[in-house]
């Protein structure tokens, strides 16, 4: 148990819907939620089909331990090929939707073909419906969920849904559920809208089961014990993740205009201090904080933007909380963007939910287009008139708002960095890796962290790997390519578990395995744990070479490799990929090129 | 001697009361060196941080061994995570 055992299956093209039962050998081998996305994914469609076309295959998969009484037990993903990069995805997110799927009493929703006609998709138990989405097409993430729990008569109902930007395929538009939580990264959103699927609408009475509930219960209070009581789980409650932004402006690796410095001048007016400070007409940024289905921790922000703010003053409709200011939101608009004005950069992100867009990637987005406007290759006449420059509040307020309505110059934005700078003609100022925009930590500060986002298959992501510990210790790239490759595995199968991994600051992978071998059937013991994520890992590593990646698409943008950083740390020092590169291929068991040796696919099971 | 210490971020909740921002002067013998300082301001030892000194950061083995000067741009900055 742990797993319900059944999967739900809709063609979208001819309106087949089916429930299957759960592949249980699969389930051991991959756990659930990224895993068996990934597995059931790479058996259900070729790979090197464009995303966006209806042979693409779009999963939400939950996992084990989804739903349960674990603190942190909201997570799912959304696992897919990425319209942004081109590669697997797999986008997760909290909140409760997940939760509520798994109730309903599926492990996985596996989406195939394209509607006819605009739908969404509702889940009650074992009746399940594709619904015109008529009424709903060309509305917002906020007026669709609105608008499905008022026609179906269910507050309770649990909605993820696109806004007008996965509709328009936005390269990065997101799947966002329960108003401000989303699957983010890679363009999940922009597949969803590609299948003309508006929304998914479930309630789930089912509940969820575990394998040993009396050791369950005793592990989950042993591990919520040490969450309460950790230190750095109570930074995380009190002050979000925007925590990181002193610290990474401190150490000289918070990417500024487009990743051409690494300090911004402006943080003081951003940071958790300026969320709560108070202003002389008494407004202060942040309410409170907010958490996820199960979550013990909390460190989701609820803000509120300025009434007299020129983004709001006139439009009443934004006078209201809603999510607020979390690390990468931050660092995308404000040091990327030169922008220092919180109620700018608040409202931005509410734009960013409201309209469903990563704003990792729009905010990248921006910021090269904003470099390229500095040196006059886009004018005035390309931006609709809106001054582009760095450090214009107003122009980033704008430009969210184009893009996710899709207007104007937002049509353009909405092709994110790599294209965007290919279509001007300099495609080294992307600053990208597979096609998709970096988190806000410079990887000439933090050598391991360029590793990671070189290798990541998902393209530039910071959430796959975790060698912050290393990068703190030492500016080189020296030593950094065994605790990435580990860092890789354990992630693989912490997000396979249905848990987050802001657990981490408390919970080492012992924690993890005590709760999963207590949930589901088999001994699951850390060195199986590992080798499973090990497998994921090179799941996708095999997805990703059938859909034509190469080693070519294990590299970082010339201006970390080549220009070094100016100031902090790591000063005169550039990104060290190519001593790190070959090293990190030997110890993941690949040859020269990034393939997995026979002997290392047979060792995996693959 | 006096040393002006940045207690960033999330660390300022070490700042001796009744500080405010997240700077502090720390009187201190000549020839302190960075543990010692870490010491004299009662931060956890078990936490992992960075002692910056200048903008270079102070390897941990090198604490013991770093004599601080009243010139010097010190800051401890909290550990790195994801986010």
């Amino acid at each position: 148990m742990g797993w319900q055992r059944k999967v739900l299956r809709v063609n979208l093209t001819d309106g087949n819907i089916q429930s299957e039962p759960l592949n249980m050998d699969w389930a051991q081998q991959y756990l659930g939620e990224r895993g068996l996305g990934t597995k059931y994914l790479y058996e259900n469609m070729d790979p090197s089909v464009d995303a966006l076309d209806p042979g693409n295959v779009l999963i939400f998969a939950t996992g084990p331990l989804t739903g349960t009484m674990a603190s942190t037990s909201g997570r799912y993903a959304v696992v897919t090929k990425g319209a942004l990069t081109d590669a697997i995805a797999c986008s997760n997110s909290g909140g409760k939707f997940g939760a509520e799927l798994k109730f309903a009493g599926y492990d996985l929703l596996i989406l195939e073909g394209k509607s006819p006609e605009p739908s969404y998709l509702k889940i009650y138990d074992d009746n399940v419906e594709i619904v015109s989405a008529e009424p709903i097409w060309g509305k917002t993430v906020w007026e669709t969920e609105a608008w499905l729990k008022s026609h179906h008569q269910d507050p309770l109902m649990k909605v993820a849904s696109i806004g007008v930007a996965g509709e328009n395929l936005v390269r990065y538009a997101c799947v966002v559920n329960d108003l401000h939580r989303a699957a983010g990264r890679s363009g999940v959103g922009a597949v969803m809208g590609s299948k003309n699927l508006k929304a998914i609408a479930v309630r789930g009475t089912v509940g969820v089961t575990v394998d040993n509930p009396k050791r369950f219960m005793e592990v989950v209070k042993e591990t919520k014990a040490k969450l309460a009581q950790s230190g750095d789980v109570q930074e995380l409650t009190d002050y979000g993740t925007n925590a990181m932004i002193d610290m990474m402006q401190e150490f000289g690796g918070l990417p500024t205009r487009n990743f051409q410095e690494v300090q911004f001048e402006g943080v003081d007016n951003i940071n958790p201090g300026a969320m709560t400070r108070e202003k002389s007409n008494g407004h202060v940024n942040l309410l409170t904080n907010k958490a996820c289905f199960g979550c013990t921790i909390a460190c989701g922000r609820i803000s509120h933007i300025d009434k007299d703010h020129f983004t709001i003053s006139n439009r009443p409709e934004y006078w209201h909380a809603s999510g607020g200011l979390e690390y990468e939101t931050a660092f995308a608009f404000g040091p990327d963007c030169g922008v220092d004005d919180i109620d700018a950069l608040t409202f931005a992100g509410f734009m960013m939910n409201e309209h469903g867009m990563d704003p990792i990637s729009f905010g990248g987005t921006l910021a090269a287009a904003m470099e390229l406007y500095e040196m006059g290759v886009i004018t005035d006449e390309d931006t609709d008139g809106v001054p582009l420059n760095f450090g214009n509040a107003e122009a980033l307020t704008i430009m969210a708002e184009k893009t996710g309505k899709y207007e104007g110059f937002g049509q353009v934005l909405g092709l994110g960095s790599k294209r965007l700078c290919e279509k001007y003609g300099h495609p080294e100022l992307s600053m990208t890796v597979k096609g998709q925009e970096f988190a806000g930590y410079d990887s000439r500060a933090l050598q391991g962290m360029g590793l990671g986002y070189a290798t990541s298959s998902r393209g530039a992501c910071h959430m796959k790997h975790d060698v912050f510990g290393p990068d703190m210790e030492d500016q080189t790239g020296a030593g950094k390519a065994l605790p990435c490759k580990k860092s890789q595995d354990k992630i693989s199968i912490i997000d396979s578990t249905g848990l987050c991994w802001f657990t981490l600051s408390a919970w080492g992978i012992k924690d993890f395995q005590a709760q999963i071998d207590a949930a589901c059937e088999g001994d699951w013991n850390v060195p199986r744990l590992f080798e499973t994520g090990e497998r994921i890992w090179n799941l996708e590593r095999q997805f990703n070479l059938k859909a034509g990646l190469t080693k070519a698409d294990d590299s970082l943008p010339p201006r970390l490799l080549k220009d070094p950083a100016r100031s902090g740390v790591a000063k005169g020092k550039v990104n060290e990929l190519g001593k790190m590169l070959p090293e990190y291929y030997e110890i993941r068991g690949w040859n020269e090129d990034g393939v997995p040796t026979e002997e290392t696919l047979e060792r995996l099971g693959l | 001697m006096q040393l002006t210490v940045k207690l960033v971020g999330t660390f300022a909740k070490y700042l001796p009361k009744p500080s405010q921002g997240n700077m502090v002067d720390v009187e201190v013998d000549s020839g302190t060196t960075a543990a010692q300082l870490v010491s004299i301001l009662g931060l956890p030892e078990k936490q992992p941080f960075i002692v910056s000194v200048n903008d270079e950061i102070v390897p941990k083995s090198d604490r013991d061994s770093k004599v601080l000067q009243s010139t010097d741009s010190i800051k401890i900055i909290p550990p790195l995570k994801g986010g």
